[in-house]
């Protein structure tokens, strides 16, 4: 199996002259083809930073990153825009469909900007819509559709092109309970049946169970590490151990 | 902390966003005082007449009505973008009437700091306007700076008037919403588009008609002009609301080109744009229309000046002769050497009643030789009639249309003898000047004389000379001379000319120009409002790996068919009502019409490249 993405030594600093605020500090970090691997961590802890980076939206002040082989740091804007559109999907926290075009042009759209050929792009859009229990609803626009709905659209979104890392940004933060299960079971079968690898940040303990390794992060630095072993009640058990060593703000985990 | 201070200090952090708002207030004010202290002003006043002054009035509130709706316009865009922070006070627990007072007084503070810099920027620019003002009407004068104080009153008046109504409204604004709708003003639902096949056709339908109907308007002009303009604006309208957004709904189930590239943002976001600015993009293509109308019409009839001046005019002086009028006529003459004299002629003609199929008129018989020698001098095609029952008849389009090559016209001399003649020809000119409107009848020599013998022939002098258009000594001279009405003469024709069309040319101008630049803005507000709430979608693109250039070129995409839409519809609706308006005014408009789109294309240009720059500096950032 290969590596689709190699952190090494990641360092960010923020602020300037005096003021320095380091928000992550030697960060190493691997994720092979095919992991579904979860960031964790209170606020503040530099999940977001480090997420940033790897969807090269911000640069590293130190350290490297290599996603596919590839390194970021050294492309211009344009070649790095091109490189999020194939080598990246997305899922953010308030979904970020478009909401002008349809639940189908947003699902296609990476093809589109890809100039993929129109039949292609077809049949590639139902058969993701299909995977994701959303071909009833292909001609509606997003504030048709509930919010589990949008959220299952932008995960179609972010496979259709098939990335070789999916960036989940706090997925389940705007959904309830029910509609934050049903998508995270989709990621679960996407990552087992089609082999996509994604990495899911978040700081909730139950959308964080449905991931197969959790790293943990504290005040920018790497805390610890858990693999799930048996069920996933226990898998959520022992998160909940680690986060209640790590202490910080607890309440969010409850 | 009073309210007042609050005021002032939301003023001076905000001043961005204030800019552009306060920046429309100047520039009403800077047009609406340059117009009216050329009205007021004294060199003007002692030059131009009494049309000119009306005319001059109707101008200035036609500036200050438009102003107002110009205002007006901006200040809903402003407070729109404002509603949260407004909200945000109330929520703070500021009363009501605390906050409705603030936006008051901010309105008020703004408008009187607004009237200061109008007036004096208006001051320093009006003394250009009234030296192109002049200009236009022909007059070299040397203008002095001078300040009105009737027009810095009457600008303050008119504009405390404007800003009363605007602070008033910004004053019920609070009163008007709920605090749950002030923090959602700027995330309101969007909903799918749709258009009608039917309303789209009707529409298409209306404009077509509308444009038909245009180049029948001699037949009933009372009645059909209003039609074409109702059929044509509701069409424009109707254009909007549903034909593009029919046509772009097409183009989307081309998924052939839809779903390539950006395509798919720029078209469905365009589909968007047009849906909710169809009223205001069908509005501006009407008043670009009128405004094209207006100027191309002005500039049209300015520039056909010397064309129109030799046709009615086709000599420098012409006077009722007699040999003690010729012979002071000629020593005046010989006292300006500026003006010297190229030709003479004294056209005697009998006056004869003439009954045509249809008409009975005055007519100037005059004999063949000496049409011709007018002719020779005038550069005319001289008539050659054959047989003595023949005539040929001389008048132009002006005077009366009408196809009587090959009638009979029957004359009837004083003495009551009648006699018939075949007219065998016509010649589209005017024997003498305008003030003698004869339309004459040629008939050979010694048909001519025998008829002489009968009833006694008038005698007009005409005279060509020099320089005729800087004969304004000789002119006045001339006028010592001869007794009033007795003459005429080509100078004092061209200068009221000169008036009444550089007027006409100059409020045209003036009054499309500030329409032209009140629209640009306007579109330009309307789409920087559309960037802020789209920001979100623009940096979602981003993320998912859109370049800033494939951005950039959407947007640039996006926004030329918003500005390029309102102006070829504009484009057509002012082509067909020039040309219909020329085939009325008998004259070629086609010149002035390519100029004036020329020109207003151009500043159209600079809106759109504006717009596009500050477009993409809101959802597209530099990083």
């Amino acid at each position: 199996m290969s590596k689709v993405l190699e952190v090494r030594n990641l360092k960010k600093v923020y602020g300037a002259r005096g003021t320095l605020y380091p928000a992550l500090d030697n960060i190493d970090l691997d994720i092979e083809e095919g992991e579904f691997v979860g960031i964790m961590g209170p606020s503040g802890a530099g999940k977001t930073t480090l997420l940033n980076m790897i969807a090269t939206i911000d640069r590293p002040t130190g350290g490297s990153i290599r996603i596919d082989g590839a390194d970021p740091a050294k492309m211009n804007e344009e070649q790095l825009a091109s490189f999020r559109r194939n080598k990246l999907g997305f899922i953010f926290q308030d979904f970020n469909l478009l909401d002008t075009l349809t639940i189908r042009e947003n699902i296609i759209l990476p093809l589109a900007l890809a100039q993929v050929q129109v039949a292609e792009i077809e049949r590639r859009g139902y058969e993701t819509a299909l995977m994701l229990g959303i071909e009833d609803i292909l001609n509606k626009y997003p504030y048709e559709v509930s919010g589990g709905q949008q959220q299952r659209t932008a995960a179609a979104r972010a496979i259709i092109h098939k990335p070789s890392l999916i960036l989940a940004d706090e997925p389940t933060g705007a959904l309830d309970s029910k509609s934050s299960a049903e998508l995270l079971q989709c990621l679960g079968e996407l990552n087992e049946r089609n082999g996509a690898s994604i990495m899911l940040v978040t700081h909730d303990a139950f959308a964080a169970s449905y991931c197969r390794r959790i790293l943990f992060i504290k005040d920018g630095s790497l805390f610890t590490e858990l693999i799930k072993g048996g069920s996933r009640k226990e898998f959520f058990s022992k998160i909940l151990d680690v986060l209640a060593v790590m202490g910080g703000d607890n309440r969010d985990f409850i | 902390m009073t309210l007042f201070s609050i005021t002032a200090r939301n003023i001076k952090k905000n001043f961005q966003n204030y800019f552009l708002y306060f920046f429309s207030m100047v520039f009403s004010i800077v047009v609406f005082y340059i117009f009216t202290s050329i009205q007021y002003n004294d060199q003007v006043a002692q030059a131009i007449g009494e049309t000119t002054r009306f005319m001059l009035k109707v101008g200035s509130i036609s500036v200050a009505v438009f102003s107002a709706i110009f205002m007006g316009y901006s200040n809903s865009f402003f407070t729109r973008k404002r509603k949260k922070e407004i909200g945000l006070y109330c929520l703070l627990g500021l009363q009501k009437r605390q906050v409705a007072r603030m936006l008051f007084y901010e309105n008020l503070v703004m408008g009187i700091a607004a009237l200061f810099i109008g007036i004096a920027a208006g001051g320093l620019f009006s003394k250009l306007f009234v030296m192109l003002f002049f200009r236009l009407m022909g007059h070299f004068v040397q203008v002095y700076f001078a300040i009105s104080p009737q027009a810095i009153l009457n600008t303050i008046m008119v504009f405390l008037i404007i800003f009363m109504v605007i602070s008033l409204h910004a004053y019920s604004l609070i009163y008007r919403f709920k605090l749950v709708d002030l923090f959602h003003a700027e995330q309101s639902g969007e909903t799918e588009p749709k258009a009608s096949l039917i309303l789209a056709l009707v529409s298409f339908a209306l404009i077509v008609t509308g444009y038909v109907l245009a180049f029948h308007l001699t037949a009933n002009f009372v009645l059909l002009a209003p039609t074409v303009l109702a059929l044509v604006i509701i069409g424009s309208y109707g254009l909007f609301h549903s034909f593009m957004v029919f046509v772009i709904r097409l183009s989307r189930k081309n998924t052939s080109s839809y779903y390539q590239g950006m395509n798919l943002i720029s078209t469905s976001n365009l589909l968007y744009r047009i849906k909710s600015n169809a009223t205001l993009l069908a509005t501006i293509a009407i008043l670009s229309a009128t405004t094209l109308t207006a100027m191309g019409m002005s500039y049209g009839i300015y520039h056909d000046i010397n064309k129109s001046m030799n046709l009615h005019n086709p000599f420098s002086f012409v006077y009722w002769n007699n040999a003690s009028r010729d012979q002071k006529v000629n020593q005046a003459l010989a006292r300006y050497p500026q003006n010297p004299l190229l030709h003479a002629v004294e056209i005697g003609f009998i006056s004869a009643r003439g009954t045509l199929p249809g008409m009975n008129i005055q007519l100037a018989l005059i004999p063949e030789s000496k049409y011709n020698e007018i002719a020779q001098i005038k550069g005319w095609d001289e008539v050659n009639i054959s047989k003595p029952e023949d005539a040929v008849i001389v008048h132009s389009d002006y005077d009366f249309k009408g196809k009587f090559v090959g009638k009979k016209v029957s004359l009837e001399l004083e003495d009551n003898t009648k006699s018939e003649f075949h007219i065998t020809a016509r010649r589209h000119n005017k024997l003498t000047n305008n003030t003698n409107t004869w339309t004459a009848l040629v008939l050979r020599d010694e048909v001519y004389e025998h008829l002489a013998q009968a009833q006694k022939p008038y005698s007009l002098r005409a005279l060509v000379v020099r320089n005729q258009k800087n004969s304004k000594e000789l002119t006045a001279e001339l006028g010592k001379i001869l007794p009033q009405y007795s003459w005429n003469s080509y100078y004092s024709e061209y200068m009221r000319n000169m008036e009444e069309r550089g007027m006409l040319m100059f409020v045209g101008g003036f009054l499309g120009l500030v329409i032209l630049l009140a629209t640009g803005s306007i579109i330009y507000f309307r789409q920087l409002n559309d960037a802020q709430k789209e920001k979100l979608n623009y940096q979602i693109l981003r993320n998912i790996g859109v370049s800033r250039s494939e951005i950039n070129a959407s947007i640039r995409k996006q926004l030329l068919y918003v500005f390029l839409f309102p102006l070829l519809l504009g484009i057509a609706h002012s082509w067909a009502a020039l040309m219909s308006l020329a085939h009325l005014m008998l004259t070629s408009l086609v010149t002035s019409t390519i100029i004036t789109i020329a020109v207003y294309t151009l500043v159209y240009l600079f809106y759109y490249l504006l717009t596009v720059k500050s477009y993409n500096r809101i959802v597209n950032p530099e990083n």
